[in-house]
Formats: C-alpha cells, sequence, structure tokens
C-alpha cells in the first residue's frame, strides 16, 4: 500500500511538472499584457482626473535592449507632461535584443495591440509590410504631426518610404550613413606618417604594422561578409547591395548617373578591388583565418588588430581601448575627402512603426509629435531629468551632471523610439572628429542625394534565387571577395552562382532599377 | 518497488486479460499507466499536435494569415532546395558525416566499455570513466572556441607546435579534406564517454556465470569477449545503432555551426542540411521553404527507420525496436 502510494504522488509530481513547464511559458508570454493592464490602470486612474475632452488613452511601445536605469522615474515625469497635453500616458517595454525579433514577430502575428513597434530593414520590416503588420502613416501625419513632420527633413521622410508609403519613422541622429575604418593613431604617428586620406596610404600603414609590430594582425573583419562596400570600394558612390549581403548585385549610383549593372564577378569595381586585397592577403596584411572571424572589435581593443571597419564617433571605443592599452587613439579614416560632399541614399537602419492592430491611431501619432513638439519634450524621454539625468551644455550640447557614473545614468537608446538629426544633441565631451561628422551629416549641404535615394528593392519574385545563392555564396564568391582564395578560381564561382540563379537576380535588379529610374522623371 | 509491481502485473495479464480485455488491463495496472500518462501528454503536446503545421511546407506561409489562412502553393517550397545543385551534395556530406560517427563511437565505445569492465582497480575505473563523461557537459559553442584555438593558422597551438619541431605549418581553416576528421576526433571526444556508460552498465548486467563457466572450459579473456560479451551486447549496440540511423538526416547543428561557423572554404565538407537550410533563410524568414526540408528530412529519416529496423528483424528479429 506504502509503495503504491509512493508511485501515485510520483505520478502526480511528474503529471504537475508538465504543466508547470507551460505554465511558465503562457507566463512569459502574458509579460507582454501585463503592461497593457498596469496601463489600464493608469487609464482609469486619469479618468478620474481627466477633464480633458480627449478620453483617456494608454501607449504602449515595444523596443528592443535592456530596459534603460531610472526609466520609471523619467515615464513618470513624461505622463505628466502627456496627461496635461494629449490626456495619454505613456509604457514601454523592452525584449533583449536577440529575443526581440521573434517576440515582435509572434506579437504581431498573435493580433496583440501594443501601439508602437520597432523595426528595421535589416530584421523584418519587409516582411512585416507585406503581412500587413503597420499602418500607412502619411495621412496621418499629415493631419496629426505638424511638428513631427517639420522635424524630420522631407528628404528624410522620402528616402525611406517603403514601397512609395511612410510605413515607420526613421530614426537617425544624421542624415546618412559613412562608411570607414578605424586605425591605430598612436601607431600612425610613431611611423611617422601622415593622417591618411587615400588608399596608398592605408597600404602603407598596413604594411608599417606588418614590420614593426610582432605578433600583431593589420586588417581584419567578420567572416561572414566582404568589407569592400564599407569604406574601401563604395568611397564617392552611393552603393545598393541588391539581393542582400549573400546574394549581392552591387548597383554603383552617383548623384547624376546609375552605372551598368552587372554580376558582381564582371563589375570593373569590385574587380580591382579582388585584385587588391588579394595582394594584402598573401602579403599578410590581412589576418589568416580572416574567413573565422568573429569578433573583430573585441581583438582591435584589445590590440591584436591595427585596423577594421569603423564608425565615425570613436568615443566609446576610444575610452575602452585606452583602459586596456594605455596611450592607444582610435582614428576614423574614410577615403573620400573629408571636406567633400558625400553622396547618400538618406536610407536609415531603424523605424518605430504603428501596429495595424492599435486602437487608437490618431492618438499615437499625436503622442510621435509630442516629442518634436518641443525640444524640452524630446530632451526628457532622450535624455531624462534635466539637471538629474543631464545639464545642458549649450549650441544643443548635453553633459552629464558632475559626479555621475555614466554607466549608471539614464541612457536611453534613442534609435529604437526617437532619434531626430535636429532634435539630437552632441555630448560636451565627445571628440572634434565626432562634432565634425555629426555637423556634416546633419548639413544637407554637404550631401547628396543619389540617382538611387528611395530605391526600395523588391526581393519577392527571386526569393528562390536568393536563397540558393546566399546558400552558396559564402563557400564561393565570399572567399574570392575577401582575398583567401585566389582570382583564378573567380570562373569556378561564376559557374556556381549562375547554377544557382544568380543571373535572374542581375536581370531583376536591371528591371527594378530601370524601372525606377523611369518613374522618377 | 517497480519490480514487484511489474510482476504482478504480468502474472496477472497472462491470467485474465482474454477475459476482460484492454479495460481491465488498464484498471488492473492503473498505477503504471498512470506514471505513463505525463510521458504520452508531453509527445502528445510537443510531438504530434505540432505536426499540423507540416502543412506550412505546402503553403505560401503569411503570418497575418496564419497556417491554415495562408494560401496553399503546391510544391513551391520545395523547389529552392532541390533546383539548387547542392541538394545532392549536402545530403551526401550529411549521411557520411553521421556514417562516420556513428561507425567510429560504437566500436570505439564498445570497446572501451569492455576494457573498463575489465579494470578491475576500481578507483582507477572511476576516474577515467569520469574523465570520459565530462565533456558530455561542454556545450558546442565552447568547443568551437576550443578549436580555433587549436587550430589557428597564426598562433593556433598546432602550428605553433608545428613550428617548434621545425615542420611546416598547416592552414587548417582553408583545408576542407582535413575536417572530416577533425570533426570526427570532437564528436568522439565528446559523445563516447555518454555511450560508453550504456553500454558498461549492460554488461555490468550479464549473469557472471556465463564469463565462470567459460574460464572453467578454458576460455582465453579475448574469446570470452569474443563468444560471450559481444553476443550479449549485440541487442543494445542494435538499437542503440538503430536511434542513431534515426537521425542520420539530422545534422547536428550545434555542432557544425559552432566549429565551422561562417567559414565558407570548409563548407565543401563540412555543408549539412541543417547548416544550409539555415544560412539559405536566415536572411529570408520563409517559414514555407524551412518546413519543406524539415519535411524532406523527416521523410528521409522515417524511410531509414523503418528499413533498417526492417532488415535487423529479418536478421535478428529479437533486436528490432518495433
Amino acid at each position: 500500500m506504502f509503495k503504491k502510494l509512493i508511485c501515485l504522488l510520483l505520478a502526480g509530481i511528474m503529471f504537475v511538472s508538465i504543466f508547470t513547464a507551460c505554465g511558465s511559458k503562457t507566463n512569459d508570454s502574458t509579460t507582454t499584457n501585463s503592461t497593457n493592464e498596469s496601463s489600464d490602470e493608469a487609464k482609469s486612474g486619469s479618468e478620474k482626473s481627466g477633464s480633458e475632452e480627449l478620453a483617456p488613452y494608454a501607449i504602449s511601445a515595444f523596443l528592443p535592449g535592456d530596459t534603460p536605469l531610472h526609466l520609471d522615474e523619467v515615464l513618470e515625469e513624461a505622463n505628466k507632461k502627456l496627461k496635461d497635453a494629449l490626456n495619454v500616458t505613456l509604457s514601454i517595454n523592452f525584449a533583449s535584443w536577440t529575443d526581440f525579433p521573434n517576440k515582435a514577430q509572434v506579437m504581431i502575428a498573435a493580433g496583440d495591440e501594443t501601439d508602437l513597434i520597432f523595426d528595421a530593414p535589416w530584421m523584418h520590416l519587409p516582411q512585416m509590410i507585406s503581412a500587413g503588420a503597420y499602418l500607412d502613416l502619411e495621412q496621418l501625419l499629415n493631419e496629426h504631426a505638424p511638428d513631427l513632420l517639420k522635424a524630420f527633413p522631407k528628404l528624410m521622410i522620402d528616402a525611406n518610404r517603403q514601397n512609395g508609403k511612410i510605413m515607420g519613422i526613421p530614426l537617425g541622429d544624421v542624415l546618412s550613413s559613412y562608411h570607414g575604418l578605424w586605425i591605430r593613431g598612436d601607431l600612425r604617428e610613431k611611423y611617422g606618417m601622415p593622417p591618411i586620406e587615400t588608399i596608398e596610404q592605408y597600404e602603407q600603414y598596413l604594411m608599417k604594422v606588418k614590420e614593426n609590430e610582432a605578433g600583431m594582425i593589420p586588417l581584419t573583419w567578420l567572416g561572414n561578409y566582404c568589407i569592400g562596400p564599407n569604406g574601401f570600394y563604395d568611397a564617392g558612390y552611393d552603393v545598393v547591395l541588391f539581393g542582400g549581403n549573400n546574394a549581392e548585385v552591387d548597383i554603383f549610383a552617383t548623384a547624376d548617373e546609375v552605372e551598368e549593372i552587372v554580376p558582381i564577378y564582371e563589375n570593373p569595381h569590385v574587380l580591382e578591388w579582388i585584385n587588391m586585397v588579394r595582394k594584402w592577403y598573401l602579403a599578410g596584411l590581412i589576418e589568416k583565418d580572416q574567413m573565422t572571424q568573429k569578433d573583430e572589435t573585441g581583438a582591435f581593443k584589445s590590440g591584436k588588430v591595427a585596423s577594421i571597419k569603423g564608425d565615425y564617433i570613436v568615443g566609446t571605443i576610444q575610452n575602452q581601448i585606452e583602459s586596456i592599452i594605455p596611450g592607444a587613439k582610435v582614428e576614423f579614416i574614410s577615403f573620400e575627402g573629408k571636406n567633400d560632399k558625400h553622396v547618400t541614399n538618406f536610407a536609415q537602419w531603424n523605424f518605430i512603426c504603428v501596429n495595424a492592430n492599435a486602437k487608437d491611431p490618431v492618438r499615437v501619432v499625436k503622442f510621435l509629435n509630442w516629442m518634436y513638439e518641443d525640444q524640452a519634450n524630446y530632451d526628457l524621454l532622450r535624455y531624462g531629468i534635466k539637471d538629474v539625468h543631464w545639464v545642458d551644455a549649450g549650441d544643443k550640447m548635453y553633459d552629464l551632471p558632475q559626479g555621475i557614473d555614466a554607466s549608471k545614468n539614464y541612457n536611453f537608446p534613442g534609435y529604437t523610439l526617437m532619434w531626430n538629426p535636429n532634435f539630437e544633441r552632441t555630448l560636451a565631451t565627445s571628440s572634434e572628429d565626432d562634432k565634425f561628422y555629426y555637423k556634416k551629416l546633419r548639413d544637407e549641404n554637404m550631401l547628396v542625394p543619389s540617382m538611387l535615394t528611395g530605391f526600395t528593392p523588391d526581393l519577392e519574385p527571386v526569393k528562390n534565387e536568393i536563397a540558393k545563392v546566399s546558400a552558396i555564396w559564402p563557400s564561393t564568391m565570399l572567399p574570392i571577395l575577401n582575398g583567401s582564395v585566389d582570382i583564378s578560381e573567380l570562373p569556378k564561382a561564376q559557374k556556381k552562382l549562375e547554377d544557382a540563379g544568380y543571373l535572374k537576380i542581375v536581370e531583376e535588379a536591371k528591371k527594378q532599377v530601370s524601372e525606377f529610374l523611369a518613374n522618377k522623371k | 518497488m517497480s519490480k514487484v509491481l511489474c510482476e504482478t502485473g504480468h502474472s496477472g495479464k497472462k491470467v485474465r486479460l482474454r477475459k476482460n480485455g484492454i479495460l481491465h488491463e488498464l484498471l488492473k495496472n492503473k498505477t503504471i499507466y498512470l506514471m505513463m500518462l505525463p510521458g504520452i501528454l508531453f509527445f502528445f503536446i510537443f510531438a504530434y499536435i505540432p505536426m499540423v503545421g507540416v502543412i506550412m511546407a505546402f503553403k505560401d506561409y503569411n503570418i497575418k494569415k496564419g497556417i491554415f489562412g495562408s494560401s496553399w502553393n503546391g510544391l513551391d517550397n520545395f523547389k529552392f532546395f532541390f533546383s539548387s545543385g547542392d541538394a545532392f551534395r549536402i545530403t551526401f556530406n550529411t549521411v557520411y558525416m553521421n556514417l562516420l560517427f556513428l561507425i567510429f563511437s560504437t566500436v570505439i565505445s564498445v570497446a572501451l566499455a569492455i576494457f573498463l569492465n575489465g579494470v578491475t582497480k576500481k578507483v582507477f575505473k572511476k576516474v577515467t570513466q569520469s574523465v570520459m563523461f565530462l565533456p558530455y557537459f561542454v556545450s558546442w559553442a565552447i568547443v568551437g572556441i576550443i578549436t580555433q584555438g587549436f587550430f589557428a593558422s597564426e598562433n593556433g597551438a598546432i602550428n605553433s607546435f608545428l613550428k617548434s619541431i621545425n615542420m611546416e605549418p598547416v592552414s587548417w581553416n582553408s583545408s576542407p579534406e582535413l575536417w572530416p576528421f577533425i570533426l570526427v576526433i570532437f564528436y568522439l571526444w565528446k559523445w563516447c564517454g555518454y555511450n560508453v556508460v550504456i553500454y558498461l552498465a549492460t554488461i555490468t548486467g550479464f549473469d557472471t556465470e556465463c564469463f565462470e563457466a567459460a574460464a572453467i572450459d578454458g576460455a582465453s579473456k579475448f574469446q570470452q569477449i569474443r563468444y560471450i560479451t559481444i553476443p550479449l551486447l549485440m541487442p543494445t549496440i542494435i538499437i542503440l545503432t538503430l536511434l542513431q540511423i534515426g537521425k542520420i538526416f539530422y545534422g547536428d547543428f550545434g555542432m557544425f555551426y559552432s566549429i565551422i561557423g561562417d567559414n565558407g572554404i570548409l563548407y565543401a565538407t563540412t555543408d549539412v542540411i541543417d547548416t544550409y537550410v539555415y544560412r539559405a533563410l536566415r536572411l529570408m524568414s520563409d517559414f514555407g521553404m524551412a518546413s519543406a526540408v524539415g519535411l524532406y528530412q523527416s521523410l528521409m529519416c522515417f524511410v531509414m527507420v523503418f528499413g533498417s529496423n526492417l532488415l535487423v528483424r529479418k536478421y535478428q528479429s529479437d533486436a528490432a525496436l518495433f
């Protein structure tokens, strides 16, 4: 009898454990709802005090990243203002970068009513749009968001339309991306070289590193892509990679010309690059195992590598590298003239979208508009409470209050909700170079719109070919593009790509670009 | 405890099963069946219900419309995989690598188990067993980093060693022909300890009388292994092999992706179905195509399991799984 009892108990425990496992899952999926509940409470709370004509409304946003410290304090402050202005309250949910894409996808698929959702072309914006997940904002913005439309340069909005529609607000602190590389300024000075402006000078620098620094790799980049169109062969051009990173047709555009579209293995710019990179690889200027590189930044920071792909903002990396290697100096270099005008398509990386299931899209758009109504509103959400989390340093700059540790301060990831070139402030302590590039890339007079501004590739017609080509790209084309394999292998790679249907992608690129240009005229 | 219950269950079954049928059987051994219930429920919820999703392979899947609302598109999703010239190469790679794993790991695990069983020194036996079992707990992501440490062309452990004894360093990361063997070595390192435990447990369960009788009859240690241990071990080997064959069309994604990663130069020999599909669809996020390849894998596995079980039943019917 006793044994039987134990058996029953065991069976019971196993049984229960299955359902607790399920239970924890359901808990997980309702976390998104919990904000709705809490905002429901806020709703009923504001109903009592609400004397405005507008019914109270709770806006919820779902963004990627870690929840910023002190977010509650700032939201409380912001909600006071928002209640007075629009009778709305704002709540924001964060999910880590790794979870966010899937969670957002599932939420949308499940018909969740969260009002604002972050998305990006490199995440799943095109797929979500074709699934009808987001609202077309054109009319709503025209009717309810005059300040927002004033805050964003028209060019920026127009260039980031998706198939002609405004499917999200493009978020950017500057108007254009800008490609280049990081080098070690301290090493350059040690070799007595002038600031690097051309590829020849850069090659000199890499060679000096090879000669003088035993055990240091002159140049490397992540194994899964080609660094060519990230600062080398795109200098002076707007290069569109039709088909994505691993099935690309490189389209070279300038302000008044789109060069003939050819397969990548016939493109003169790319061929020139391939020859150069192979030479560098054989000379030992590029890491032998570049194709296995997974953490270029880590290698650069620890002083194992003398140059990697870089961003024009060097503030953060400079601080990090200095704490590891005293005296190290990071320099951003670009092979475009520093004072030349930059050709760009004004494309932005990040978007905030309005959920098609949002209950009151008008109020959501009004909230978006509110952020740009007044610099103070933007500052509150972006930088926190004035004089507590940041201080005004004048001239569109901000600084941290004295004695505040940056790592423990309010730090909102602006690029997920509000970034705007006219409202964003520059950190007062950033370097002269950083300030220079901020200024240049926010100045429409320094930027030249490329012929392909506003062109969004539609990959749906060739998705089979892209899937096939991107599966073989890393073993055929990529090693050649990265110099690991000799150019004599190119005909073999070409044959394989053509077998996988690469030429169809080229044809589609030609067709879409010529259609785009015809419509433009 | 369970032994006692089982025995009463068996005796009851023999006498009254025919009279009262399944209901009586359920009632008689209700506790045992109750213990089965969680397992059955688990597989029903997580393995059987999701099978409905198979229809996604034949649909132009659209998130908004859902699985059932999306429109049918026939065999379009399969086209991408089969019309690429690679379908054969990666299927071959998958099967070839898994066969290598299967053969080497079975032979070596059985040999080690027999060897360990022969060891009389208890401390040595336990320590060896633990050391062999330990890699089982190391995740592939970490193994991937370790491999890089060994095989890096510049400053890698092996190349540094080769240089120190004045030999020409090998550029491992651009020599695809070497990697099947390297992968086999890592596979063995990780899984052998686990398999050895299973075989060792089986061997320990053998009736010692057989061995004693053989020893009295003058059989040497090797003869005992050849004519007693291995034949007795055969059913276990066959079952474990069958289970492995069932997975022969599944590349161990964690292993291949952690060790090979995005190094395209090595794909010629190490690209398996799973990594191929992952790469092809990472950018596209097309659920239809992914399920199509998943379905292809499952079908091939089904055929393999069924076929190999048929063969086993023909030659040694006791050892067959079903």
